[in-house]
């Protein structure tokens, strides 16, 4: 299958796969921050002995295990989210492509943006506390629409500047206005 | 450089350029006198006149009220003493506002000074203007005022209010003919404007769309505003009633208290909903003057908008779907500054409208002002393979896209069709996007993004590997067209 998420080139350009990291330890700490007191919640209601709806639950099958389901369904949740954390940074890459750049990234619902080097009005870089840690950045391109939403995360600090400058380059020179 | 507010800046020599700048005409030597200009004194009066009609009715119904009930009514001169007092207050506020705001509007700058705790200096680049308008509220309209709103950028926009309308006037073609990068000094500028006191035309303006009363009132009568409106009151009130005749009520006793209690305010409301449409948009007129295009419209609130062709970014066609037995379009433009597609018909305020209901001929009319180069009817639209279906039961025959040298043109909607037209050269950037389902059927989506917010230059559930072929190929005309073509 030629596929439209196909390289438009030779190849993608993958990320770093450090960024795999940033990815896995935000899916942790972001479904952790949910799933406890969710799950702490539900067993304090649904606790079939004393609790607050005790007179309810401990008429009902399986009541001992309908304490703890919240907890169950975020322990599966949380595996599936982290296992797709790691998944989904690796499905994200770039490639330049004659005058534009071309950025791909998704598992089910896939994305290709493509951005005329000619519209870039801003190349930003940013990076965050853990992806100094790892040394990693995110470029961003910023174009005159508000939709563009092209940015590439997780490349070596060093490789974002400077892609940052080239991109900044050969946009001022094909630049072509409003 | 630390000047005390209100004196006149240092004039410095103009810097040098390799080109003969514009202003050689005078004497660089001689230092240039900046004209500041102030809003008409009568701007006060404008701006506090709403607080003083509120408040006066306010207290008008109160008195009636303590009249009916035969309770005390308060003394005359406490009302006198309020609405005075208002009064006073708001005149005071228009008056520090008037008398701390200036302008210059000269060849060299276009600057704004305003404010009296913090001041505020705006300078506006003449070539980066989007759109200037001229509005007339109707207490300004009455003492001959007009604002006039300055768009640049994305930001919000910069008002100067108010002028008298010949002023206003006045200033918005010049920057209107400085913004289409002509050198007038701004007396040229003053002896080319006309004052008209309802049409905003001059005599070299040619007026391209009028739209009559009538047509208004017909795209107001079969829109879905209308109906969403009867289907508002309808539905609760066929609720309670029907409640009522299950617990034994009797039905038909009832009709005159519902005919009453839902008929009046919904007839109320319908007359509203129809006089506020057909007074924002009356006398709609689209012309297509030295400056750009103008829109100008309104009853009691004139609204006067000046496009630059240039600063068009794309153009959306729509039709709901009672129009499409009778053959009427809506035309939307996206222009920078203008943000999101107006909703509100009866706005008197600054809207995308280019065209708030018209035949094919007039919306023809209408493109062949913006875009004389544009041939819609040549275009050969491809259609989303038939078992997109799945996913479109209703709009299945209208979703497509066509591409020509100049644009890209997406059909998409069911309840409201709309056709956008995107200009290769003012697209921003493409792209594509497959969920699970769609790649299962061998379907994606394209979306086109501009520096506008219409939100619809979109195709939906085309071939995935025509996508494919799409986004790459209009990422390339991209770069390459030019819209010389289309605009001449």
């Amino acid at each position: 299958m030629a596929g439209i998420f196909s390289p438009p080139a030779d190849r993608w350009i993958k990320l770093s796969p450090k960024y795999a990291v940033v990815r896995v330890v935000g899916a942790i700490i972001a479904n952790t921050l949910f799933w406890v007191p969710v799950s702490l919640l539900w067993a304090w209601v649904f606790e079939p002995r004393g609790g607050a709806m005790s007179g309810l639950t401990s008429t009902l099958p399986f009541a001992a295990q309908l304490q703890w389901l919240a907890a169950y369904v975020g322990i599966v949740w949380f595996i599936w989210r982290v296992y797709r954390a790691g998944r989904y940074a690796r499905s994200w890459a770039y490639a330049e492509r004659g005058q534009d750049l071309c950025i791909t990234r998704g598992l089910w619902y896939k994305n290709l943006t493509v951005v005329p080097y000619g519209r870039l009005q801003i190349a930003k870089v940013d990076a965050g506390p853990l992806d100094r840690l790892l040394g990693l950045a995110t470029v961003t391109l910023v174009t005159a629409s508000a939709h563009s939403n092209a940015s590439i995360p997780g490349l070596p600090a060093a490789e974002a500047e400077r892609l940052r400058d080239r991109l900044i380059e050969v946009g001022d020179t094909l630049g072509s206005g409003l | 450089m630390t000047a005390p507010y209100g004196q006149q800046p240092p004039s410095y020599p103009p810097p040098e350029y390799p080109e003969t700048p514009a202003w050689t005409s005078a004497p660089p030597q001689e230092p240039v006198r900046k004209v500041e200009e102030r809003a008409h004194p009568l701007t006060p009066l404008v701006r506090g006149w709403f607080a003083v009609v509120a408040v006066a009715w306010a207290m008008l119904q109160e008195w009636l009220q303590g009249r009916t009930d035969g309770t005390d009514r308060l003394p005359w001169w406490v009302f006198v003493a309020v609405i005075g007092g208002v009064a006073a207050l708001g005149l005071i506020a228009g008056f520090i506002s008037w008398r701390f705001t200036r302008f210059i509007a000269d060849e060299t700058e276009l600057r704004v000074e305003s404010g009296w705790i913090s001041h505020r200096s705006r300078r506006i680049s003449y070539t980066r203007l989007q759109s200037v308008d001229v509005m007339q509220p109707l207490a300004a309209r009455l003492l001959g005022l007009a604002e006039v709103r300055i768009d640049a950028g994305a930001h919000d926009s910069t008002k100067l209010r108010y002028l008298s309308r010949r002023r206003a006037y006045e200033l918005r073609d010049f920057l209107m003919l400085r913004a289409h990068g002509a050198q007038v000094s701004v007396d040229v500028a003053r002896a080319r404007t006309a004052d008209p006191l309802f049409a905003d035309l001059g005599g070299s303006d040619r007026v391209i769309v009028t739209v009559p009363p009538h047509e208004l009132l017909l795209g107001a009568f079969v829109s879905h505003d209308l109906l969403s409106l009867i289907i508002g009151f309808a539905v609760p009130v066929a609720a309670v009633w029907g409640v009522a005749a299950y617990f034994g009520h009797d039905a038909a006793a009832a009709i005159p208290v519902v005919a009453l209690a839902g008929g009046v305010p919904l007839l109320f409301s319908i007359a509203q909903y129809f006089t506020r449409r057909v007074m924002a948009q009356f006398n709609f007129t689209l012309a297509e003057t030295q400056a750009g295009l103008r829109i100008t419209r309104g009853l009691t609130n004139l609204t006067s908008q000046t496009v630059p062709v240039r600063r068009i970014q794309s153009i959306r066609l729509s039709q709901p779907l009672f129009w499409r037995p009778l053959r009427r379009y809506r035309v939307d433009l996206e222009v920078l500054g203008l943000g999101e597609a107006t909703h509100n018909e009866s706005t008197s305020k600054v809207s995308t409208l280019l065209l708030p209901i018209g035949t094919k001929k007039q919306v023809d009319a209408a493109l062949a002002a913006v875009w004389p180069g544009l041939r819609l009817d040549a275009i050969q639209y491809v259609r989303s393979p038939r078992h997109a279906v799945v996913f479109d039961p209703l709009s299945y025959s209208w979703n497509s896209f066509g591409v020509d040298d100049n644009v890209v043109v997406t059909r998409r909607g069911w309840l409201t069709r709309h056709q956008s037209i995107v200009p290769h050269a003012r697209l921003q950037s493409v792209a594509a996007y497959q969920g699970p389902l769609e790649r299962l059927l061998g379907l994606a989506n394209v979306t086109f993004h501009t520096t506008g917010l219409l939100h619809t230059h979109a195709v939906i559930h085309m071939n995935a590997d025509l996508a494919r072929t799409l986004v790459y190929d209009e990422a390339d005309r991209a770069m390459t067209s030019r819209d010389g073509e289309l605009l001449r």
